[in-house]
């Protein structure tokens, strides 16, 4: 799936600080390594604030060049092989460290308990993110609550409540995302950003076909599609404050 | 055409100068929340009184926002110009002088309207009895107190497009919601209080909403 073709990413929820094992949560926005040429220093490294993954990402190559003893980073996430790439681009080599659910999050669940090198790549797709072959971004709905039932002296009122419109969206996932990648919970829970296709601005009024950015209300289970399982199908209601 | 008043619009601040050749005078709405439609029934009225020309005005679908913009026209050239945020963001003006001109068609959609591709059918606009002290079956009576408010059907068939723009205007309603509604075939504005929004897909393309609304709103 090209990078710019339909995707769903999740956000990160991080409160640094930017560097130092010590985080209140560093369930999935903490990432670590060991420089080969400093074995005895683990360097930590997250955003100050919640992020989006591939937000994330740069910020972590920003943090790691600024705290690690050595190591020039990048961290990046490839769409078409779906792995992300951790490395080096000075010749240092270093091994990564995922504490909380960061080896999930990022799809590197091999064992990282040996060995050093320029170069990680995860051997499984990130929980974090996820290609798709298709997505049904319906326009946004008022979800306001509104009272009609009040009538005073034969004259009427709509009394209303309420700070956010909802997105229904039906997500068809590609062949290569799993029931596991889709089960970990990323993706349909907590702050998420859905793209319907190549628009890289924010859904509007006037902008229907941009991406939604927003948080999950509620998600169906999700279906497998096709006379033989070809694909996962989910839907999602995405509530957007305004 | 349907025309909510809005929160982001205060009508009483919303400056609109206007110069007929002979006489330069500026007009404001007669309260903070006002529809746009009710603003220029006010502004034809007193256009008209405070200068020579006779003034009209109209609306016509924005098909880029599925809004309405609005046009004013005279009898005799006039300039016009909205000289504050809340005139421009109201009428849909950009800032400046707009030139001598009979008649001028405004720069985006006024705040608040919604006009769906289909246009807004409204049905049975006819008083109904809530049950009360003070009801009874058969013959409607309109006037009592508590009783007989109108309960139109508000229907429209609308894009995606229409869609978005409806759930965007309904975020910066005012609270109560009203909202003035015009009535193509009897060329009148009929004002409701606007209740819950209903959407369904119509087609593959387009979308059925369906308004809870009550007249005589208050």
């Amino acid at each position: 799936m090209a990078a710019n073709g339909p995707r769903i990413m999740a956000y990160a929820y991080s409160e640094g600080p930017v560097t130092g094992v010590t985080a209140d949560i560093v369930a999935n926005s903490t990432l670590a390594v060991i420089e080969q040429s400093s074995p005895g220093t683990t360097t930590y490294v997250r955003p100050a604030t919640p992020e989006l993954f591939e937000t994330q990402l740069v910020t972590w190559q920003t943090h790691l060049f600024t705290y690690t003893p050595a190591g020039v980073y990048t961290c990046t996430y490839d769409a078409t092989t779906q792995r992300v790439t951790l490395a080096t681009t000075n010749g240092t080599g270093f091994r990564p460290v995922m504490p909380g659910n960061l080896a999930v999050w990022l799809g590197f669940t091999q064992d990282l308990s040996s060995g050093w090198a320029e170069s990680w790549e995860g051997e499984s797709a990130p929980a974090a993110v996820a290609e798709l072959l298709g997505v049904t971004v319906e326009p946004a709905e008022d979800a306001a609550r509104v009272d009609l039932a009040e009538h005073r002296h034969g004259r009427s009122v709509a009394t209303v409540w309420g700070n956010h419109q909802v997105h229904r969206v039906h997500l068809v996932f590609s062949r290569t995302t799993t029931l596991a990648q889709i089960a970990a919970g990323y993706l349909t829970t907590g702050r998420v950003r859905i793209w319907q296709a190549g628009d890289s601005t924010p859904y509007s009024a006037t902008n229907v076909d941009g991406y939604i950015d927003g948080y999950v209300i509620a998600a169906d289970d999700p279906t497998e599609d096709g006379d033989v399982g070809e694909l996962w199908t989910l839907n999602l209601l995405i509530g957007v404050a305004r | 055409m349907l025309a909510l008043q809005m929160n982001n619009v205060d009508w009483v601040e919303a400056e609109l100068e206007i110069n007929d050749g002979a006489t330069t005078a500026q007009f404001y709405g007669s309260s903070v929340r006002m529809d746009v439609a009710s603003v220029m029934d006010e502004l034809v009225t007193w256009a008209t009184s405070t200068f020579i020309p006779t003034f009209l005005w109209a609306w016509e679908k924005d098909t880029s926002t599925g809004g309405a913009i609005l046009t004013l026209s005279a009898t005799g050239n006039f300039t016009l110009e909205a000289t504050n945020t809340d005139a421009q963001t109201g009428y849909g003006l950009n800032s400046g002088v707009k030139a001598s001109a009979s008649s001028h068609t405004f720069d985006s959609a006024a705040a608040g309207t919604w006009a769906p591709v289909s246009g807004v059918s409204v049905k049975a606009n006819l008083r109904v009895l809530l049950s009360g002290d003070a009801c009874g079956d058969g013959a409607v009576r309109p006037g009592v107190p508590g009783l007989a408010h109108y309960r139109p059907t508000v229907e429209a068939i609308g894009t995606a497009l229409d869609a978005a723009r409806l759930a965007n205007v309904l975020g910066d309603a005012s609270n109560p919601r009203r909202a003035s509604i015009c009535q193509q075939h009897t060329a009148s504005w009929i004002e409701v209080a606007v209740g819950e929004v209903a959407r369904n897909p119509a087609g593959a393309k387009h979308y059925r909403f369906r308004l809870e609304v009550s007249g005589e709103a208050v």
